[in-house]
């Protein structure tokens, strides 16, 4: 009992990643850092659906998805009706353009890729976010 | 001859008139029979005013006379004036003249010397022409250097041209590619504003010239400057009607040339009629070349900078796939690493993944990334079992797999193999490995791909769901979209899988 009401209580990550291996490594660092990351999505449509479904802490976001909509647009129109932070993934760097495009959203952090644990950690202190292990 | 005078007039290089006080010619020496035509006999006793002066200035030539007469004062006299005078034929040309008076045997005569320079007027009236040219050219060129559109180039040329010849329209064709070439006409005029040839606009707007035809495809034909005298009677000239009616008589076309071909004619109208000027033909033709000349550079420093964007994206592209890969390597030894108890296990496992997502890559890079065919990826990926013994059928139509499903699919077929390998048909002497795959049409286009082990004798499979199983299922699932079916039969495993081809064939970046 105590268990899972503890468990109840970790604060909720979504992953949208396609990249299924780079989503469980993802999933995993959360894991570790006192999250439940259960939910994994591959496409925009799926996370807003959850999310208007749902309520999570924080929002782990593909740049890149194979949209539309990509990772900018479903952002964009997650904001329309929700706030809650995101923590953008991407493989692109600081001098792509794209980099413009993602500073505009409100509530957001980058995180490149690979994502390491301390890069997380820094996004989601960035996000003022605790992270419930660290 | 007057004899006291007569040394000087026969020796003097100009020529010299007497002229008495009433204005009648006294003498005159041969020289002035040559500049004027009039002979000695001619001349003398002739009244001056009437010989050689033209008209309009005879009554100034008369006043002058009579009031230095009745005054003693004359601001021409003793000074060098240049002014016009008459020759017999009634042609007028240009003289330096003076005139002195003096007593000679008692009475008042009026000495004057004049020298014909007609040949120095010419000379100084084409030094300022080829001046005037030289800055128009100047002009141009200093102008190309500086701007960045052809375009732009042309616009200067016509204002150019249309300062040097004083004609007031001009326009420009281009030099289409086409084959036959064609003429096009633009919307580059000088002036760019006015609408005294607004019906020649719209009728040059309409008319598109093959080379030969028209004033443009005649310079394109000879590669030289044209001048047509008279546009409205000379049949080669289709818009010779409006040219009529809107009071234009005479045209000129001159090239634009780079450095192979012609590729632009600029053309030239004026309503006074006009007799072709080599001199200034030769200008058009350098003006041309030298803005030929700038389409020649800007295209270079086009194709130049577009080199240069082009290598920039290369890399920026190199970077994002050289991070999504290492994402991809840090995610493959992060859960191997979870699903393998000891160091070696590890070692062996990450290494066998990253040698078939090599494999893949490679030959995606072969590829430059684009489509590749699902045949081939399984060739890399199998490349390993090659040595063993096992039956091994693959078939399928033809079907090619964008870049990031290839990659998915290649970690997806390597646990299959590897599977296969240590428990399945390619560990057994007795088993047969099909992979078969087909499309079909449900709304998008789908590919079903078949993997069936057969004919295995031993059947202690463990059937486990490690992460290797893991893996091929959420890559079908979670990343290609599509679903997939297990039978762990005695006989040998089968997998039935199926994912649409439109997410597959639409991914070539990452």
């Amino acid at each position: 009992m105590t268990s899972a009401s503890h468990v109840q209580k970790r604060p909720q990550a979504l992953i949208v990643e396609d990249e299924i291996l780079v989503a469980w490594q993802l999933q995993s660092t959360l894991e570790d850092l006192g999250f439940r990351a259960d939910e994994l999505v591959s496409d925009g449509t799926s996370a807003l659906k959850l999310v208007q479904s749902g309520s999570f802490e924080v929002l782990f976001m593909d740049v890149n998805l194979l949209g539309p909509p990509d990772g900018v647009e479903t952002a964009q129109r997650l904001r329309e009706f929700s706030d809650t932070p995101i923590v953008f993934v991407t493989a692109y760097s600081h001098y792509d353009s794209i980099y413009t495009d993602l500073r505009r959203i409100t509530r957001s952090a980058v995180v490149g890729k690979p994502a390491t644990l301390s890069a997380i950690t820094d996004a989601l202190g960035e996000l003022g976010i605790a992270t419930p292990r660290h | 001859m007057i004899e006291p005078l007569a040394a000087i007039l026969s020796t003097a290089l100009d020529a010299v008139i007497v002229m008495d006080s009433e204005g009648r010619i006294a003498d005159w020496n041969d020289v002035a029979s040559q500049i004027f035509g009039w002979s000695r006999d001619e001349a003398v006793g002739a009244e001056l005013s009437e010989l050689i002066i033209p008209p309009q200035f005879r009554a100034n030539h008369t006043k002058g006379l009579e009031r230095y007469l009745a005054t003693g004062i004359g601001p021409l006299l003793r000074v060098r004036v240049e002014v016009s005078a008459t020759r017999k034929d009634g042609t007028e040309f240009p003289v330096e003249l003076s005139i002195t008076p003096f007593q000679l045997l008692g009475k008042l005569v009026f000495l004057g010397f004049v020298r014909d320079i007609t040949d120095r007027r010419n000379a100084e009236a084409s030094l300022e022409r080829r001046a005037m040219q030289a800055k128009l050219i100047y002009e141009v060129v200093a102008f190309a250097a500086q701007t960045n559109s052809f375009e732009s180039a042309l616009s200067k040329c016509l204002e150019a041209v249309s300062k040097l010849t004083g004609w007031p329209v001009g326009h420009v064709y281009l030099l289409t590619e086409d084959e036959p070439p064609l003429l096009y006409p633009t919307d580059i005029w000088f002036p760019t504003e006015g609408v005294q040839f607004d019906f020649l606009k719209a009728a040059t707007a309409k008319t598109t010239l093959p080379v030969g035809a028209g004033l443009p495809g005649r310079v394109i034909e000879t590669g030289e400057p044209i001048w047509i005298s008279n546009v409205r009677t000379d049949d080669r000239f289709p818009r010779a009607a409006v040219a009529k009616d809107v009071g234009i008589a005479s045209a000129i076309g001159f090239p634009i040339r780079n450095a192979q071909k012609i590729i632009a004619v600029v053309e030239f109208f004026t309503s006074v009629q006009s007799e072709p000027d080599l001199d200034l033909l030769l200008t058009l033709r350098s003006i041309g070349d030298q803005v030929g000349r700038v389409f020649d550079r800007h295209l270079a420093e086009a194709r130049l900078q577009a080199q240069s964007d082009q290598q920039k994206l290369l890399v920026a592209e190199l970077n994002h796939r050289v991070k999504n890969m290492l994402a991809v390597v840090s995610g493959i030894a992060s859960q191997t690493m979870r699903s393998n108890d000891s160091m070696a296990d590890f070692n062996r496992s990450f290494m066998a993944r990253l040698t078939a997502l090599s494999q893949a890559h490679g030959l995606l890079a072969s590829q430059n990334w684009g489509p590749t065919e699902l045949h081939r990826l399984i060739e890399a990926v199998a490349r390993p079992y090659e040595a063993s013994q096992a039956r091994i059928n693959v078939q399928g139509d033809p079907i090619k797999l964008g870049s990031k499903s290839a990659l998915a699919l290649s970690l997806v077929l390597h646990e299959l193999f590897t599977n296969s390998a240590k428990y399945g048909a390619i560990s057994d002497p007795s088993g047969t490995l099909s992979i078969s795959w087909s499309t079909r049409i449900n709304g998008s286009m789908r590919l079903q791909f078949e993997w069936d082990e057969s004919g295995l004798t031993n059947a202690s499979r463990p059937i486990k769901t490690g992460f290797g199983s893991r893996l091929i299922e959420a890559t079908i699932t979670h990343q290609l979209h599509g679903t997939i079916y297990f039978d762990p039969r005695p006989e040998g495993y089968r997998y039935e899988m199926e994912w649409p081809l439109s997410i597959s064939g639409q991914d070539d970046s990452e």
